[in-house]
């Protein structure tokens, strides 16, 4: 049973820097860090290898990391990082590596306006113009929860933890009834960021993104918390279309994006998956082209259309 | 002399009950909040563990060294090289890279996030940007854009049957570059929007980035959203 642990991570070095300073490493504590360090990269590498973007909660940095085959696209600092469900790190025996880092799937971000698609009706009511900015969804939640396929909650404030007795009893309580069921739950991830940051890391997250979580020094996650990397398929390279050759394109007929049967937004966009027949103007392409034919679990994404292997001649107005 | 003092006024027990409620209410807030200050500190990260590693350490920490050598190296294989876009969703914004070195940050507009449902066709449109890799397909000077049904269910006007009646020439701006599956980079004429999280799955930029990323980029270009 997990061990219900609040824990205020302290350590404020990453890996690196405290293994860059001890070039003579001889101590437990070294070893310790050394582990965790190999845990994450080996997550990294699974998650670099699927071609998908992927974001990595470092609790002992303190920050999140965003990545892309390996390619750091955007750095986070975060304020804390409160995690509930930790395990102590006993003894001298080597912890398996996935209850020090592991992978997280996305499978659903609280208030998401996809899983309440809008009418014709509702969208006219609102504005005009669609492109005009009233005609915008709402704004992007800065307090969110998001739900994994793991046993895992995670939630993102965009608050600063402050040192008030009210904000303590606030969290306290959040702690006693963190929200879905506790049975169903190893791990309670909390993550403060700044406000705007947090309407931003909302914005990005997509069902089936992947998360990757390294267990802060001392603790261990739970073994059936997380999934470990080889868990990960690896995707398949964006192919490089050669162009057609010939005279140059005078129009694109595009559908942006197409339609999927209505029901089925949860499900679309899994491997091989097709979507509804494209409307009239649209080609359909080769899907395996892209990485969204890579597999995807429980990706809400349309299959679109595949434009015209050469590009049309008789489109322009 | 006896005198009868007047009873309490009726609701004053009532008021007593309350305040006495809320008192409890606020100690029991108090306690908590120290339950929950106290646990944190015992809680906190340990320091190292100073004891010295035995001989079957010191060879696993060598092994360890070696594996996270041979795992860096080969992430750092993975990474792009050359010139590739980086798109991200979160905040808006394109960057343009050569030899890894950033040469143009453009603001732009990404998908919405938003999702259509036609109830008369029993269709459903997810109007998202698709994360991942991809690469520049096809590059387009002067695009007309041919616009699809839910173009016009969101006007509320009735689809058309003619292809003329889709045509819209200057929608997508002078230039459009395909990422595949539909998606495209492409101008817009509503420039004041760029920033927000408005599209329905296309990369909008403004004229001049537009312009700089089309004349940058080739077929087979890698672009990277997240």
């Amino acid at each position: 049973m997990a061990l219900a642990a609040l824990l205020a991570v302290a350590t404020a070095v990453s890996f690196d820097a405290v293994l860059a300073a001890k070039e003579g490493a001889s101590t437990r504590g070294d070893l310790d860090l050394l582990r965790r360090r190999v845990a994450l990269l080996e997550c990294e590498l699974a998650l670099a290898r699927s071609r998908k973007p992927y974001l990595i909660v470092d609790a002992p940095g303190h920050r999140l990391r965003y990545g892309l085959l390996g390619l750091t696209v955007r750095e986070i600092p975060a304020g804390e990082i409160r995690i509930d469900g930790l395990k102590r790190a006993h003894g001298a025996a080597a912890p398996a590596p996935v209850t020090l880092a592991g992978i997280m799937t996305l499978k659903e971000k609280e208030s998401d306006p996809r899983l309440a698609p809008l009418t014709p009706e509702q969208i006219e009511a609102g504005a005009s113009d669609e492109n005009v900015a009233d005609a915008l969804p709402p704004e992007a939640p800065a307090d969110f929860r998001v739900q994994l396929n793991q046993p895992v909650a995670l939630r993102f404030e965009g608050v600063p933890e402050k040192d008030s007795v009210l904000a303590g009893a606030t969290g306290f309580w959040r702690r006693l009834l963190p929200g879905g069921k506790r049975s169903d739950v190893d791990l309670h991830l909390t993550v403060h960021v700044e406000e705007t940051a947090a309407r931003e890391i909302y914005r990005t997250l997509v069902p089936g993104e992947y998360l990757a979580v390294v267990a802060p020094n001392g603790y261990v996650f739970p073994e059936a918390a997380l999934e470990a990397p080889k868990a990960i398929k690896p995707g398949r390279a964006a192919r490089v279309v050669t162009p057609q050759p010939g005279p140059a394109p005078q129009g694109v007929p595009f559908v942006i994006p197409p339609p999927v049967p209505a029901g089925t937004a949860e499900e679309a966009g899994s491997a091989g998956e097709t979507a509804a027949p494209a409307s009239r103007e649209a080609p359909t392409p080769a899907v395996e082209a892209t990485p969204e034919a890579a597999p995807a679990p429980a990706e809400p994404r349309e299959t679109p259309p595949e434009p015209p292997p050469e590009p049309p001649q008789a489109d322009p107005p | 002399m006896n005198m009868e003092l007047p009873g309490p006024p009726r609701g004053d027990g009532r008021l007593r009950r309350l305040g006495l409620f809320l008192v409890t209410g606020l100690l029991l807030l108090l306690v908590a909040s120290l339950w929950y200050r106290l646990g944190r500190t015992r809680l906190e990260t340990p320091p190292p563990d100073p004891t010295p590693m035995s001989a079957a350490e010191q060879k696993e920490y060598r092994a360890l060294q070696q594996r996270a050598e041979s795992l860096e190296a080969q992430i750092k294989a993975l990474r792009p090289t050359g010139t590739y876009l980086v798109i991200d969703t979160g905040r808006n914004l394109l960057w343009l890279y050569k030899n890894n070195a950033k040469v143009l940050e453009a603001v732009c507009s990404t998908g919405s996030g938003r999702a259509l449902s036609d109830p008369v066709g029993h269709r459903l449109w997810v109007f998202d940007t698709p994360r991942g890799e991809f690469t520049i397909r096809n590059k387009y000077p002067n695009p007309v854009w041919i616009k699809p049904d839910w173009a016009f269910l969101e006007e509320g006007e009735p689809v058309p049957r003619n292809l003329a009646a889709r045509l819209a020439p200057e929608e997508l701006g002078a230039y459009a570059m395909d990422l595949g599956d539909g998606y495209l980079i492409h101008g817009t004429l509503y420039e004041r929007a760029l920033g927000l999280s408005i599209t329905h799955g296309c990369v909008r930029l403004g004229d001049r980035d537009l312009e700089s990323v089309y004349r940058t980029v080739r077929i087979g270009t890698p672009v990277y959203i997240f």
